[in-house]
């Protein structure tokens, strides 16, 4: 163990936006991601056209100065609902994430931490969830509650939540093995303040990077829900739907399905990027 | 002076997964007063460890206290409240622990975790705190405190890790101070340093120490009276002094044989060891367990129990043998 005697500044998270830019992949995927969430909210100021407006004079046109990635078969401007499609794709993935890691992490915490009877039944009952396919759940879910976006975005959230709970109930069972939690509690520290004092903040370097896993799943999931036309609805865009309504033309018209996968890639990447970076800059051993 | 903690009689039993139930510690009594040091030494599972678990009320699950009291100024530490423990812990016990670096929370800053205690404990201020802790950390010995309250764990070394570690036990002037194998895991040259600061700060607090270790070198160096224990109970206990020139017990004397002296030991001779294994009791013992490595064993030990008995003032052995093999 090397005495380091960097900055001291560093080390108390005000930094933590400098030290992510210094890192180059972490800094492209921060302005990468920032620019689609950016780019998603401005859409009606960005996007050239509406998503729903209709240029008969160039159906299935590819990419020209008027339509830089082309039109579908109704003659609407790919780059223009690629935009539109972000809004849709962001927000499920926004939400089905916090929905995710909202429920399960609380659920994982007191389980790991306390174990016994407690442990026993979110294991089982996690058991039985992860026993039922994610399709079926989302078919269930939207049955009874309709195809929507925010259900779409329930159902995606809904599945995650058993595996985020063994992923933080797993971290916990370790950490609170660990001598500085015992020595908190040697130290009086209640239960509550040994869970979110000092078991959490451990955790968070894995369960950032899972929920930078989670959000470009949430995203495909939601165009895998709304190709089966149990997500949004036409005619509003969304990747998904994109998707979909490009498979007859891929071998005519590929412009059609390169946006919205481009735009699918480009967050998964930009999201994962950042994740890597956020948990080595959060993370006080990891500093140089 | 009257005792500040007072163990008596305890008895500790875990229950392991196979579902037996090991004896780790069996009808244990000890005191210590403000401003003494009690070391507890022995080897690996003779159930010091668990000994001082039991005194905080935080033995491992399926460890029990089956037998005995544990007093603290009077009060039956065995009865009380869950939150009367967590505002005891820390407060009237501090406790430092063997691996400073894994006793400190990483993602916290050092001073962060020694305020912590205090603000919890005293419902201090954050400055106030943060004064309190600067304070703390000279104390300890920790050289720019200002510099460093804002470090991390892992920018410390082992030694100034431990003096955090200890600062953090100090913090709210506890009466007993619980250090397990406080320098075990220390290099040499930082152990020496480590328990010039415990011995200090137990002057200055007017604190009891109980130090359980297994290194007799720390036995010399800071204790006043030293309990030695064998598969979980106390075979010997006495001055300092009285250990080291007239070891009663066989197994004392095994481990004094254990440790070589710069002057009286012939160089190039071997060290003698004692013979086999620490034995992992299942029930209360009803015989000498030392007996089967014991030079001086006969049918008696084997037969009966020797209970802790005085030989001369504060000097109590548990053997039917004591003394210099004829």
């Amino acid at each position: 163990m090397t005495l380091v005697t960097a900055d001291p500044a560093t080390f108390q998270g005000k930094g933590v936006v400098r030290r992510l830019m210094s890192r180059p992949p972490t800094a492209i995927g921060c302005i990468v991601a920032l620019t689609i969430i950016v780019v998603a909210i401005a859409a009606p100021i960005v996007a050239p056209y509406p998503p729903a407006a209709n240029d008969f004079d160039a159906i299935l046109s590819p990419p020209t100065f008027a339509h830089p990635m082309g039109t579908d078969e109704l003659g609407r401007d790919t780059l223009s609902r690629a935009i539109w499609g972000a809004r849709a794709s962001m927000l499920a993935g926004i939400l089905a994430t916090l929905l995710a890691v909202v429920v399960a992490v609380p659920i994982g915490l007191i389980s790991g931490f306390y174990r016994g009877r407690i442990d026993g039944l979110t294991m089982r009952a996690t058991d039985a969830m992860l026993a039922f396919p994610f399709l079926i759940v989302a078919v269930l879910l939207t049955a009874i509650l309709g195809p929507s976006l925010q259900n779409a975005a329930l159902a995606i959230g809904l599945v995650q939540i058993p595996k985020l709970i063994r992923i933080t109930r797993g971290e916990v069972l370790g950490l609170r093995e660990e001598s500085f939690v015992q020595a908190a509690i040697a130290d009086g520290a209640p239960d509550r303040s040994v869970i979110f004092r000092h078991i959490l903040p451990n955790t968070l370097n894995v369960l950032l990077v899972q929920a930078t896993v989670v959000l470009p799943f949430a995203i495909l999931a939601e165009a895998t829900l709304s190709f089966l036309g149990l997500g949004v609805q036409p005619p509003t865009p969304s990747w998904g739907v994109m998707l979909t309504a490009a498979q007859p033309y891929l071998g005519t018209a590929p412009w059609l399905a390169i946006a919205p996968g481009m735009a699918i890639l480009l967050t998964t990447l930009s999201f994962n990027l950042v994740g890597d970076g956020l948990r080595d800059v959060l993370d006080p051993r990891l500093d140089r | 002076m009257s005792p500040v903690l007072d163990v008596r009689d305890v008895s500790v039993r875990i229950r392991v997964p196979s579902g037996h139930h090991v004896q780790a510690v069996d009808r244990v009594s000890f005191s210590v007063e403000p401003g003494e040091t009690l070391a507890i030494v022995g080897e690996s599972g003779c159930g010091k460890t668990m000994l001082a678990m039991a005194v905080l009320g935080l033995l491992p699950s399926g460890g029990e206290i089956t037998n005995g009291e544990v007093l603290l100024d009077g009060e039956d530490l065995r009865t009380a409240t869950p939150s009367r423990l967590r505002d005891i812990r820390g407060r009237t016990i501090g406790t430092v622990f063997q691996e400073p670096m894994a006793a400190l929370d990483p993602v916290l800053t050092i001073g962060r975790q020694i305020a912590e205690v205090i603000q919890r404990h005293e419902g201090l201020s954050k400055d106030a705190a943060r004064g309190r802790v600067l304070e703390l950390m000279s104390l300890v010995g920790i050289p720019d405190p200002a510099s460093r309250i804002d470090q991390y764990p892992h920018q410390f070394s082992g030694g100034m890790a431990q003096r955090v570690v200890i600062a953090m036990a100090i913090a709210c002037r506890p009466r007993v101070l619980l250090a397990d194998e406080p320098t075990t895991a220390l290099d040499v040259t930082i152990q020496a340093a480590v328990l010039r600061v415990i011995d200090s700060l137990k002057h200055q607090l007017d604190m009891a120490v109980v130090l359980i270790t297994h290194d007799l070198g720390v036995v010399a160096d800071v204790a006043d009276r030293v309990m030695v224990m064998y598969a979980g109970r106390v075979v010997e206990e006495a001055d300092v002094l009285d250990t080291f020139a007239a070891p009663q017990h066989q197994y004392t004397r095994g481990l004094m044989g254990a440790i070589r002296h710069p002057t009286r030991t012939p160089p190039r001779s071997r060290l003698t060891e004692i013979p086999g294994m620490v034995p992992t009791l299942l029930a209360p013992a009803q015989a000498c367990a030392f007996a089967p490595r014991c030079p001086l064993a006969d049918d008696r030990c084997r037969a009966e129990l020797p209970l802790l008995g005085p030989i001369r003032d504060h000097h109590a052995v548990a053997c039917f043998h004591p003394g210099v093999p004829a």
